[in-house]
């Protein structure tokens, strides 16, 4: 057990002195704050409205195109005209043209732009305010329908809510399962990368030769948990300082400016009724839904839970990778193989993945509850079916048979150690 | 008599690599093992340090069958050697010397010692990527001695040497001889073993 300490502690700390270890250790943190922060703060920026030139032809548009913050309208009487105007005012970014037909509905539309295109978002918003308005003259003038009248028709909306008949509490499947897709690809990435370190520190004691030296110390299997574990610890403290890290620059980020958030939604919202009309009010209030539907369903599963057994099956998920990169590490003779033979091993997790797209949708189903059984694509299984809810019977059977899995693993995996690591 | 190797046998598949090896090493006793390439003198040198398991045969160590305890007490210097590149060479050494059993206090104090012996307590904290080959092999001899082993194993101990380490190992030798240590020493240089060995052993 002391040799078993020895090797874990200084696996960890040489870790721990590697500079990468620590850049990794900041900027993970600092990239998740960067993603929460940007988007708002993008938002929330002040920008000088872009300014576009219309040319209506048709006469339908121009009187009731609305500018907003981000985009203003300017009537021009000729295209020639307009042209003339963007030439000399640098602030126009773009001429919006819409030619006359002999029909009196009109196809087409032309955005004229200078060297540079203009900004998507910008020309989504052009777009849509063109439709609405093509459709309100529609209704008007050709069906003679009230365009108000239309849109509380159309607006008309049933929400199909799934709840559980015992408790009678809301399932939030779609949160469910984003959540689920999100645990399994963390976990894969999680296991390949704190995997793939066990099999490069077998790889440097066999390619710089003190493997044998150790090997006349501590027995194979010795030397393989002490590593190990040494990497599982290293896994574990970095997990915990991404956790404490990035709760301190979120947290920094909330005290120095609290209103982010409310800035960022009114001016969204002004946004969205300025450059789509009323109609922006039903996709407005959609989105506020998608949004609180998101918070009730993150604050209905068991957040601890869902934790504790993602890291549960981490740790079992990485002994049983673990052992098996360090023998595969043992055998191999040069770097050039080890690729794809570990993208060979790993692939039982891979395949995991690349089902989310069939087993979100019935996480209870055969495929689900076969991929949960089998150890290798069991911890990427279990975590994608944890938000939905798994029977404690089978999630303690999969943890049996992960457990099982390893202990075999370790073995064969020291024999191979034993056999390879010295030759 | 502190290692009795008796009838020691190993194949690898079909090849037969020793057949019926028997010798003895008493304290103080340098043994040569002889023999051409690839005659076994590794793979012997290995089933002596419990890294490979010989087919048949006993090993006794102070008289009872040689079992992964009385490695504390085995020095081995293998044919191919090496440092971890990045870690500083005198904490390699202690971490060496710890596994062979040894306290942190006495490792430190033991590994000291020996690099004010050799002329290296500069190189204490340096990583063994900045230090020369001559200097890394230095190193490596400390590491097989530093714990004090009653048996030292040294596998073709003079190759990749130069001239003056060779010389400084071969008086090192001489002493950890005269003090007590078994040493088993394999070597396919005639002369070396004839001025070095009490006996030798040809395979």
């Amino acid at each position: 057990m002391k040799k078993i300490l020895l090797i874990l502690s200084r696996e960890y700390r040489l870790r721990l002195r590697h500079p990468s270890f620590w850049v990794l250790t900041l900027l993970v943190p600092l990239l998740l704050a960067a993603l929460y922060a940007l988007p708002v703060m993008a938002a929330n920026r002040n920008a000088r409205p872009a300014e576009v030139l219309v040319v209506d032809e048709t006469g339908l548009f121009e009187r009731s195109l609305r500018s907003s913050d981000e985009l203003s309208f300017r009537r021009m009487p000729s295209l020639d005209y307009a042209h003339d105007h963007m030439a000399d005012d640098s602030r126009i970014a773009a001429i919006l043209y819409i030619p006359a037909r002999e029909t009196t509905i009109p196809r087409d539309a032309f955005l004229y732009h200078r060297s540079s295109e203009p900004p998507m978002a910008l020309q989504q918003s052009i777009a849509a305010q063109l439709q609405m308005l093509l459709r309100n003259a529609i209704l008007e003038d050709v069906y003679g329908l009230d365009p108000e009248v239309y849109r509380s028709v159309a607006n008309t909306d049933i929400k199909l809510h799934t709840r559980d008949a015992a408790t009678g509490h809301e399932s939030f499947a779609r949160v469910k399962g984003v959540l689920a897709a999100v645990l399994a690809v963390l976990m894969v990435l999680a296991l390949v990368v704190f995997g793939v370190q066990v099999m490069r520190s077998v790889q440097e004691e066999k390619s710089t030769r003190v493997a044998e030296v150790v090997a006349a110390s501590v027995h194979p299997v010795q030397l393989m948990v002490g590593k190990i574990s040494g990497v599982a610890l290293t896994a574990i403290t970095q997990l915990v300082l991404w956790v404490l890290l990035a709760t301190a620059a979120i947290g920094a980020i909330q005290r120095a400016n609290p209103d982010l958030f409310a800035q960022a939604r009114e001016q969204q919202t002004a946004r969205t009724l300025a450059t789509k009309g009323t109609d922006a009010t039903a996709q407005y209030n959609t989105s506020v839904a998608l949004v609180d539907e998101t918070v009730q369903g993150l604050t209905a599963i068991n957040l601890p839970l869902v934790a504790g057994v993602f890291l549960a099956f981490f740790l079992l998920g990485y002994l049983l990778y673990g052992a098996l990169l360090a023998a595969l590490a043992a055998r191999l003779d040069s770097d050039a193989d080890a690729l794809q033979w570990v993208l060979l091993m790993l692939s039982p997790l891979l395949v995991t993945l690349m089902l989310i797209p069939l087993l979100v949708p019935d996480p209870d189903g055969a495929l689900a509850q076969w991929l949960t059984l089998v150890p290798f694509s069991a911890p990427a299984a279990v975590v994608l079916r944890l938000p939905f809810g798994i029977s404690t019977i089978q999630l303690i059977l999969s943890a049996l048979l992960l457990l099982l899995a390893f202990l075999a693993a370790a073995l064969l995996a020291a024999r191979t150690y034993r056999r390879h690591l010295v030759r | 008599m502190l290692l009795q190797a008796d009838n020691l046998s190993k194949s690898y598949g079909a090849h037969r690599v020793l057949d019926g090896i028997s010798f003895t090493a008493d304290c103080g006793e340098v043994v040569g093992i002889l023999g051409a390439n690839g005659a076994g003198k590794t793979t012997l040198l290995r089933i002596v340090n419990l890294i490979l398991e010989a087919d048949s045969g006993t090993i006794l160590f102070d008289g009872h069958p040689m079992t992964r305890a009385d490695l504390a007490a085995v020095g081995y210097l293998p044919e191919e050697r090496g440092l971890y590149r990045r870690m500083r060479v005198g904490e390699q050494v202690v971490y060496l010397a710890r596994l062979k059993g040894m306290s942190r206090a006495d490792a430190r104090s033991e590994a000291r010692a020996w690099f004010e012996r050799l002329g290296a307590a500069d190189w204490w904290n340096r990583p063994a990527n900045r230090l020369s080959k001559g200097m890394q092999q230095k190193v490596q001899f400390i590491s097989t001695v530093v714990h004090r082993p009653r048996l030292l194993i040294l596998d073709e101990p003079f190759s990749g040497f130069d001239a003056d380490n060779a010389a400084m190992l071969r008086a090192e030798i001489e002493r950890l001889s005269r003090s007590g240590t078994a040493i088993l020493l394999s070597t396919h240089n005639r002369e070396a073993a004839a001025s070095l060995c009490h006996k030798t052993l040809q395979l």
